[in-house]
């Protein structure tokens, strides 16, 4: 019965580090994907939390075989988890090939996962998000947009860091100089802000601005009605 | 203490330094280029007075661009011609020439609004773009 209670109790630590393990790896994950739906979609994400959390219990199984802090199973657990992400993450050296600089020891072999995931979450965002931002953004004029549809997402979402605004802010103005036709800039600024925020909230954007942004509304921005005005002035005739 | 910055100035304040990067090359050749129309338009025969003084009043305005924030300088220069719009239809309505040349400066004070993307440069020039009598 004692033993039965030991074992669980073991079991029960492992699990801990195991999902002390996960849960570093998920956090790692959300900081790069920002949406956890699509972390849990992607199978490379699934085997890159599984690494973490097998790599803490096999830390926590070198804990409790040497005995460190063995009157603290608690703080066995910590030590595990901590210690598994140290040495997942650890290089022993850092090598540079032509221009790039390249880590070796653990952290190259977790990189390899990280990338696929990546690659994986980019395609499964891609494929399912393009014909949903397609549909969202037709009919939407990007001159009339770029400034109004970005503020009022971060006006309602609030919490977007200034560094992301400023990146986010440097993209679509490269759009705007861009010489893409106005429906190709509408569905990139659609893309953009659909990577930031989620595509509810910018459907629910492009809803409310509606009456401003779309290419038939009556509204005229300021750009255009100065494009008037100057070629008014240039057909100006001789008096 | 309540954060008084907006949740989307990260946005507008990159938004705007960006586009004065990528334009700033350009605006600073079309102020060259209306410098230069100014500087031959002080130089035409028979100007009133008054209008000599806006004009040079005017390329100084224009020359602080470089000394200040270009777009403050360019609102003042926008502001100064919108009130003076009338002296200046007055002063150009006799030559084909000395019109022909405003014109250009508010066709090219037009395009430095449309590429500034500022609000308040876009409404001087719409308002000079509309009041110019050709």
């Amino acid at each position: 019965m004692y033993l039965l209670a030991y074992l669980n109790m073991e079991t029960l630590f492992y699990f801990i580090s195991f999902l002390i393990g996960c849960l570093a790896a998920s956090a790692e994950l959300l900081s790069r994907y920002k949406k956890f739906r699509q972390i849990v979609a992607v199978p490379a994400s699934w085997v890159y939390l599984a690494i973490n959390g097998v790599a803490s219990c096999c830390a926590y199984f070198i804990v409790a075989k040497y005995a460190i802090a063995k009157d603290n199973p608690v703080f066995q657990v910590l030590i595990a988890g901590t210690s598994a992400l140290v040495i997942l993450r650890s290089s022993v050296a850092s090598i540079k090939i032509g221009d790039k600089q390249t880590d070796i020891g653990i952290a190259s072999i977790l990189q390899v996962f990280l990338n696929t995931a990546d690659r994986a979450f980019d395609q499964a965002r891609s494929e399912s998000e393009l014909s949903e931002v397609e549909k969202i953004m037709s009919g939407i004029d990007f001159e009339k947009a770029k400034i109004a549809l970005p503020t009022t997402c971060f006006t309602i979402m609030k919490n977007v860091p200034e560094a992301e605004q400023t990146l986010i802010s440097e993209e679509v103005n490269k759009l705007s100089k861009s010489d893409f036709d106005d429906a190709t800039k509408s569905l990139n600024l659609g893309i953009i802000l659909a990577g930031m925020t989620d595509l509810r909230l910018l459907k629910k954007a492009v809803e409310v601005l509606q009456k401003s942004i779309r290419i038939d509304s009556q509204h005229k921005t300021k750009s255009q009605l100065l494009d008037e005005a100057l070629i008014n002035l240039k057909n100006k005739p001789n008096p | 203490m309540s954060n008084s910055k907006s949740s989307f100035a990260g946005f507008v304040d990159g938004y705007k330094s960006r586009n004065i990067a990528t334009i700033e090359g350009v605006v600073n050749n079309k102020i060259e280029e209306i410098i230069d129309f100014l500087t031959s338009l002080t130089d035409a025969q028979n100007n009133h007075p008054n209008f000599n003084r806006i004009l040079n009043r005017n390329i100084n305005l224009l020359k602080k661009t470089g000394q200040t924030d270009m777009i403050d300088s360019l609102i003042s220069f926008g502001e100064s011609l919108k009130s003076s719009v009338e002296l200046i239809n007055n002063a150009t309505n006799a030559s084909t020439e000395k019109r022909e040349k405003m014109r250009k400066v508010i066709y090219d004070f037009g395009e430095i609004a449309k590429m500034t993307e500022d609000n308040a440069l876009i409404d001087l020039a719409i308002f000079l773009a509309s009041n110019f009598k050709y």
